[in-house]
């Protein structure tokens, strides 16, 4: 390496001249021919510029970055409000373990944990535990006026999941009908016609003798 | 900036190549890869520069110097088993240096004061553009090339002295 302090020494007009000289000498200089391959480049440029300036190119570049970019902000989101989110006041219900805690039937076995003391429950899980009993089994007795009304089916079929279908009570028994009456009820199309005129008959005359 | 032509890349080509390669060769010893990635760099780019110039310089520069820091190892290895000088220059039979001295001393200047020397003789830039791709001024610039050219006249000045006088006599 040269000494650079030189360079901060008086320029004298000779060394000016020299150096104008330098600079000319050194411009003939020629640097090596580039290795760079002209035809190829020229190749390669336009093949490049036709990708620079396709339609649709920057948005086909940024699509998929875009899409897994937004996608991981959601999966990020929803695993912090997985992670932050309210406990809920009362634990669901377990039907099979509702059934072993039954005590006494009537009293509905959709008992939620009980609140403790001077704990204010939230609307929505007052809501929660309405929708809880209103899907808990009954007990039998309920089971058996519900069968035989044939109304509350969701709480019915709530019974059979909870305890099966044997556990059931037992339907009301069919009545019988008599003989008699089966033999009375018309069996063909003109009995029945010759029943409703004799009904007919039977009223016209009624109505004349009370007028 | 307007768009860029076919005819502007090659005429930027014919023009710039070779110095580009001889300017990067201060820091890679295949310059070739990084020049023609800036060409297609400026080429994606699709916009012309306002000192086109000065861009290539800036992104030949960055290229070369990032090549050199990753291959860093291996370039030592190299250049010390060949042992030769990676500026390469040509003399015409007029030419009263001797290029492979010349290019000696060019490498030996310290690298701020080579880039400068190199790109204003060979690339033809302005002291203006030098100070855009060097993040200096334009009179740092100027200074450097000063400076430059007093080592190279120092470090040159036997065979340029006695060739000098053996043309004048």
């Amino acid at each position: 390496m040269v000494d650079e302090n030189s360079s901060h020494q008086e320029i004298s007009g000779e060394e000016i001249e020299d150096r104008s000289e330098l600079e000319r000498a050194l411009a003939l200089l020629k640097p090596s021919a580039s290795s760079i391959d002209r035809d190829s480049f020229l190749f390669l440029a336009g093949r490049a510029s036709a990708q620079s300036v396709r339609p649709g190119g920057s948005f086909r570049q940024w699509m998929w970055p875009a899409a897994t970019l937004l996608s991981s902000v959601a999966a990020a989101v929803l695993s912090v409000i997985l992670v932050t989110r309210p406990q809920p006041a009362a634990a669901p219900v377990d039907m099979r373990t509702a059934k072993a805690t039954e005590v006494t039937p009537g009293v509905s076995v959709a008992t939620a944990e009980p609140s403790s003391a001077g704990e204010t429950q939230s609307d929505s899980s007052t809501a929660t535990q309405d929708q809880e009993l209103a899907m808990a089994p009954p007990s039998r007795d309920e089971a058996a006026r519900e069968l035989a009304s044939g109304t509350n089916y969701p709480r019915l079929r709530s019974y059979v999941l909870a305890y099966g279908v044997d556990a059931l009570p037992e339907p009301a028994p069919i009545r019988a009908q008599s003989l008699d009456s089966i033999r009375d009820e018309p069996r063909t199309q003109r009995e029945l016609l010759r029943a409703l005129l004799q009904d007919r008959a039977a009223v016209k005359t009624s109505t004349h003798s009370a007028g | 900036m307007s768009r860029i032509s076919p005819e502007l890349i090659a005429r930027l080509f014919d023009r710039h190549a070779a110095a580009l390669e001889l300017f990067a060769a201060q820091w890679i010893p295949a310059p070739a890869d990084v020049v023609q990635e800036a060409f297609l760099k400026l080429v994606r780019q699709g916009r012309v520069p306002d000192r086109p110039a000065a861009w290539l310089y800036r992104v030949v520069r960055n290229g070369a110097i990032s090549a050199a820091r990753r291959d860093a190892r291996r370039q030592r290895n190299e250049q010390t088993a060949i042992g030769l000088s990676r500026l390469r220059l040509e003399a015409d039979g007029e030419n009263p240096l001797d290029a492979e001295l010349a290019a000696r001393a060019l490498e030996a200047l310290p690298d701020e004061k080579r880039e400068v020397v190199v790109a204003r003789i060979w690339g033809g830039l302005t002291f203006e553009e030098i100070a855009e791709f060097a993040d200096i001024s334009s009179s740092e610039a100027h200074r450097r090339y000063e400076a430059a050219l007093a080592i190279l006249r120092k470090s040159l000045g036997v065979t340029w002295l006695t060739k000098t006088a053996a043309t004048k006599r």
